[in-house]
């Protein structure tokens, strides 16, 4: 239970971490993408305001208004006044028929051809601005100096994307490194969150050991001077009480002892190679004649040669405890299967059962009994459950209980 | 027929006294594992019921030196604690028989007087 509860509170505050990481640096690179989009199409822009200046590599006053200072809108650091001499761009213009001429080729990566070719491709589409072939920042305008020209202008902006990029690979970076440091802090920050809950559990299966173990002696005497008095007073409806309370206390004391020595397992003390088989079919041949005398019936199908790494005590006590189940609530008929194969094994039992279970996964709880336990006087405890749950728990299993068409089942997996 | 209690539960040994008594068995006390010893070195037994955890010797060792000074007398051993381990051991150290508490005295019973006939039969 501790372990779970560790395993949970690393799982959700490593996906916390997660999140803040994947919502922090998504905003931080989201805004650097946009902000250097606007400031390309501020570029952009003055070439189609300023055609010729530009061209010539000099913005005279506005670029030196640009330069050194504040910058436009949407932008936070300053223009270089070197922006028009250092812009790689060509403008590509379009009449109304659709004819393209290559106006200006101020780049060298490309030539005309492909300029004319990337020039009718974006024309050919919607978007005024935007991202062509990554790093270039293209625009359509109108010309300046004759209205019935549209201009298609692309700026190559590589090199001042590259700083963006770089951010964007060391969020990645930083992303996963902070995720797998925040996991490794978080196991051993978990290891100290969780010991005293630790200590508080062990408190308690322990309290629950030695309460179970010190009663067992108040019992036996009950029991003694019970009997005592049987013998030399002949039996009483009193004595024939007490005798079964006893006997029920100490049902209920030897399984809570015997769940809180499971429960401190891990794994079995003792494993060993086993047929399962062969223990199944001997367990099963005592249940038949307990099953015949509560007038009820054992169906049992048990595959031949099965073999189990485990503690074969406690997967006779796995059985005893499933098999008793069945013989106190299947309203005639139970069926008992047992299958696997490569030293895998499956245990799958089912009751008769036409009433309400309440929560399923309830059955495997201490003292959890089903709706009729109590109603028809079936004879238990609710622990049996607990002990197969936790005895699965410990080889590594898994054991669930499902209703299905008038069926209560329980499969232990192992 | 004469049996010895060691245990250290003092009302249960009372309670069993009271039945041993009852059923005509000459019964003494042990409360610790070194008085059951002397009271084995001292005395002939027929059976010794001998719990697990007492003081100053648990009932493990008492029957492991008992048996090794190669006395035979039948030994019940009376246990709280359920573990399969427990009643190995015991077994392997020269305990004849095992009963965990709480028991039916009726079972106590049977069981005592099938270990004091075994062990009329061996003498």
């Amino acid at each position: 239970m501790i372990n779970k509860l560790r395993k949970k509170f690393i799982l959700y505050a490593l996906l916390s971490v997660f999140a803040l990481l994947v919502v922090t640096l998504t905003t931080i690179n989201l805004v650097n993408f946009g902000m250097i989009g606007s400031d390309a199409d501020r570029v952009t822009q003055m070439i189609a305001e300023n055609p010729n200046e530009f061209q010539q590599g000099d913005m005279g006053q506005q670029g030196e208004n640009n330069g050194g200072g504040p910058g436009g809108p949407g932008r936070f650091g300053p223009d270089s006044p070197e922006t028009a001499s250092s812009t790689r761009y060509f403008t590509v213009s379009f009449d109304t028929s659709g004819n393209a001429t290559v106006k200006v080729m101020k780049i060298s990566a490309i030539d005309q051809d492909t300029a004319i070719t990337w020039a009718t491709e974006l024309y050919n589409q919607n978007a005024q601005t935007g991202w062509y072939k990554v790093s270039y920042r293209y625009r359509i305008h109108e010309d300046v100096n004759n209205a019935a020209l549209t201009n298609v202008t692309v700026i190559d902006y590589a090199r001042e994307l590259t700083p963006t990029f770089n951010v964007l690979w060391g969020s990645i970076i930083g992303g996963v490194t902070g995720t797998l440091l925040s996991f490794i802090i978080l196991i051993f920050v978990s290891k100290g969150l969780v010991k005293p809950l630790e200590e508080a559990d062990k408190k308690q299966k322990r309290f629950i050991a030695d309460a179970s173990f010190n009663l067992k002696t108040p019992l036996t005497v009950i029991a003694a001077d019970n009997e005592t008095n049987m013998l030399d007073q002949g039996e009483t409806e009193a004595s024939k009480s007490i005798e079964k309370q006893v006997k029920i206390m100490d049902n209920i004391v030897t399984h809570l002892n015997d769940l809180a020595v499971l429960e401190e397992l891990r794994e079995p003390e003792k494993r060993e190679t086993f047929d399962f088989s062969a223990m199944a079919k001997t367990e099963v041949q005592n249940y038949q004649e307990i099953f015949r005398r509560a007038n009820k019936e054992l169906e049992v199908e048990v595959a031949d040669d099965l073999t189990l790494a485990g503690d074969v005590t406690m997967m006779k006590r796995m059985l005893d405890e499933i098999l008793d189940n069945a013989v106190k609530f299947t309203k005639n008929k139970a069926k008992l299967v047992i299958q696997g194969n490569e030293g895998r094994v499956t245990v799958e039992e089912r009751n008769e059962f036409d009433g309400e279970t309440g929560p399923l996964d309830m059955v495997f709880e201490r003292f959890y009994r089903l709706y009729n336990a109590k109603e028809e006087n079936i004879p238990g405890n609710g622990i049996g459950l607990s002990v197969v749950r936790e005895i699965v728990k410990i080889h590594g299993g898994r054991v669930n209980a499902r209703c299905e068409a008038g069926q209560f089942v329980i499969k232990a997996e192992l | 027929m004469r049996i010895l209690i060691a245990d250290d539960e003092r009302d249960l040994v009372a309670a069993l006294e009271r039945v041993m008594k009852r059923t005509k068995y000459e019964v003494d006390i042990a409360y610790d594992g070194i008085q059951a010893l002397e009271q084995i070195h001292q005395n002939q037994y027929d059976c010794i019921l001998l719990d697990y955890m007492m003081p100053r010797l648990n009932g493990l060792q008492v029957v492991e030196k008992i048996r090794k000074e190669d006395n035979k007398t039948p030994v019940l051993f009376l246990t709280a604690i359920s573990e399969f381990d427990y009643r190995q051991q015991a077994i392997k150290n020269g305990a004849d028989a095992y009963m965990s508490k709480p028991f039916m005295i009726r079972d106590l019973l049977d069981k005592v007087k099938e270990l004091t006939s075994k062990g009329t039969e061996q003498q």
